[in-house]
């Protein structure tokens, strides 16, 4: 399977590439009120409006302020959301076997690639949001 | 030589003075070392002839003495003075007469000369005449001839045999002898010193004098040069100025053009990072066509190692421009401080330049004092 790597800070993430619609450069957000505190506002994308995912906080409160570059626009069955990064990193092969559950209750898993230990971000756990 | 001299002396000097010096030039000869040469002086150089004929004459009248006075080689620098018609109308007056006197006149400038001291003689036809040399130190410039007179009652008999063998008038010959002032030995030795002393007084003055002018003229044209040099140093040291400042508005120019480099660097950049953009969302697409976007994987792959390769380079070209503004700041810092220094020197240059004006000034004034200008 292929996966599309992406940057947080310093730290590295991945997510199967299959559930990746587009990346692209940041733009203009529409802040919403009243919404998640992890969602920064709405975009427009090829005509959809997209809430926008600020993925540090959503994954972690301790990081604030985070200065995002891309989007990545994810297809989660009829619902698409951006999810805000620091760098898109790289596009890799792997095997799916290389993904390992390390919480079951979390869905926390990771993978090791050339002895990069690389958060894997799961379809449930992106479901969630 | 003497373009040097003008080219040497007219920025400072204007053209009359040139003129001045250059005839001084030719009027007295001197050594290459610029002192007086005293073997090439002439009798005029240092006796202001006019007041010695006027004294000549004078003298000549209150002792009833002739004179005349010769230079080195025996041609007269005088008119004669008081000569006797004896000797004018008579003596001179046949070649063969003439050529007796010069021989005689010869031989009794030579024995002047030998003893650097007043000789008296008695000449070829038997008048008493005597030598007394010009001295400069020891050198000789010319001789006073004097005399034609009788010391005792003219014989004669050998007066006639003389007017004989030159050919002339003997009873002229002997009416003319006959009116030759009588005097003894005594006074014309008197006399022939105080010609002599007189004389070589005045040459000494005018030597001591000829010295001071020209060791002032030396002078003056010694500090002109120095004056000309540092006038053109003076000049060069604005070049140096000049230049200086045109080098570090250079240097900032080279500062500014590596800006630009980065400039263009930084948009060189932002393309490598949408031709990986670029790149990743082809490698989305092919992922998302399975098998069939395979090929098309490959190429978004490539895509993506390019746009790497390209920031790389970029960021690495950038590198050196940095670099380079860095040596241009260290060049300007140096620059700066050379600057301050060529414009101390300059400065410095100037205020000798013109102290020394001042004391060329002084030196010509000294000159035209000592040349009587």
């Amino acid at each position: 399977m292929q996966i599309l790597t992406f940057l947080l800070k310093d730290e590295q993430f991945a997510l199967d590439i299959a559930l990746v619609d587009t990346i692209q450069n940041k733009m203009p957000i529409t802040p919403v009120p009243n919404s998640k505190k992890y969602v920064i506002g709405l975009i427009s994308n090829r005509g959809n409006v997209l809430p926008v995912i600020d993925t540090s906080l959503m994954l972690d409160d301790t990081v604030i302020d985070n200065i995002y570059e891309k989007f990545i626009i994810l297809n989660l069955g009829n619902e698409k959301l951006a999810l805000a990064v620091n760098e898109i990193d790289d596009v890799l092969e792997i095997e799916e076997k290389a993904i390992e559950n390390i919480n079951k209750d979390e869905n926390l898993s990771i993978i090791n690639v050339n002895s990069n230990v690389i958060t894997f971000l799961t379809y449930k756990q992106l479901q969630k949001i | 030589m003497l373009i040097q001299m003008l080219l040497l002396f007219l920025p400072i000097n204007n053209y009359k003075k040139f003129n001045l010096i250059l005839e001084e030039f030719y009027m007295i000869k001197k050594l290459s070392n610029g002192e007086l040469d005293v073997t090439l002086l002439e009798i005029k150089d240092v006796i202001d002839i006019k007041l010695l004929q006027t004294f000549q004459d004078n003298y000549a009248i209150g002792l009833n003495i002739a004179s005349v006075t010769v230079d080195k080689d025996g041609t007269p620098v005088t008119k004669p003075s008081s000569y006797t018609s004896f000797c004018i109308d008579f003596t001179h007056s046949t070649k063969a007469g003439d050529d007796r006197c010069a021989v005689s006149h010869k031989k009794g400038g030579e024995e002047a000369a030998r003893t650097l001291r007043p000789y008296i003689y008695t000449c070829h036809a038997g008048l008493i005449d005597f030598a007394a040399p010009v001295l400069v130190g020891d050198y000789q410039i010319g001789t006073i001839l004097g005399g034609q007179v009788l010391t005792s009652a003219p014989n004669e008999a050998k007066f006639r045999k003389t007017a004989n063998e030159i050919g002339v008038n003997e009873d002229g010959y002997i009416d003319a002898v006959n009116k030759i002032a009588l005097t003894n030995e005594k006074n014309v030795t008197a006399a022939a010193e105080v010609l002599y002393i007189v004389a070589n007084a005045l040459s000494q003055a005018g030597y001591e004098k000829l010295k001071l002018s020209n060791m002032s003229q030396n002078l003056a044209e010694n500090f002109s040069q120095i004056s000309a040099t540092m006038e053109e140093l003076s000049a060069s040291s604005v070049n140096v100025t000049n230049n200086q400042h045109n080098l570090s508005d250079e240097i900032v120019n080279v500062k500014k053009l590596s800006i630009e480099i980065n400039t263009i660097l930084d948009s060189i950049k932002s393309i490598a990072d949408e031709t990986k953009m670029l790149g990743l969302n082809a490698a989305i697409e092919a992922a998302r066509a399975g098998d069939a976007g395979r090929g098309f994987g490959v190429v978004a792959t490539e895509i993506r190692t390019l746009s790497q390769n390209s920031k790389e380079t970029a960021i690495k070209i950038m590198d050196l421009t940095n670099k380079i503004q860095e040596s241009v700041d260290k060049t300007i810092e140096t620059s700066h401080a050379t600057l301050e220094t060529t414009e101390q020197q300059s400065a410095a240059i100037q205020e000798v330049t013109s102290n020394l004006m001042e004391v060329t000034t002084l030196a010509d004034d000294l000159n035209a004092m000592a040349n009587n200008k």
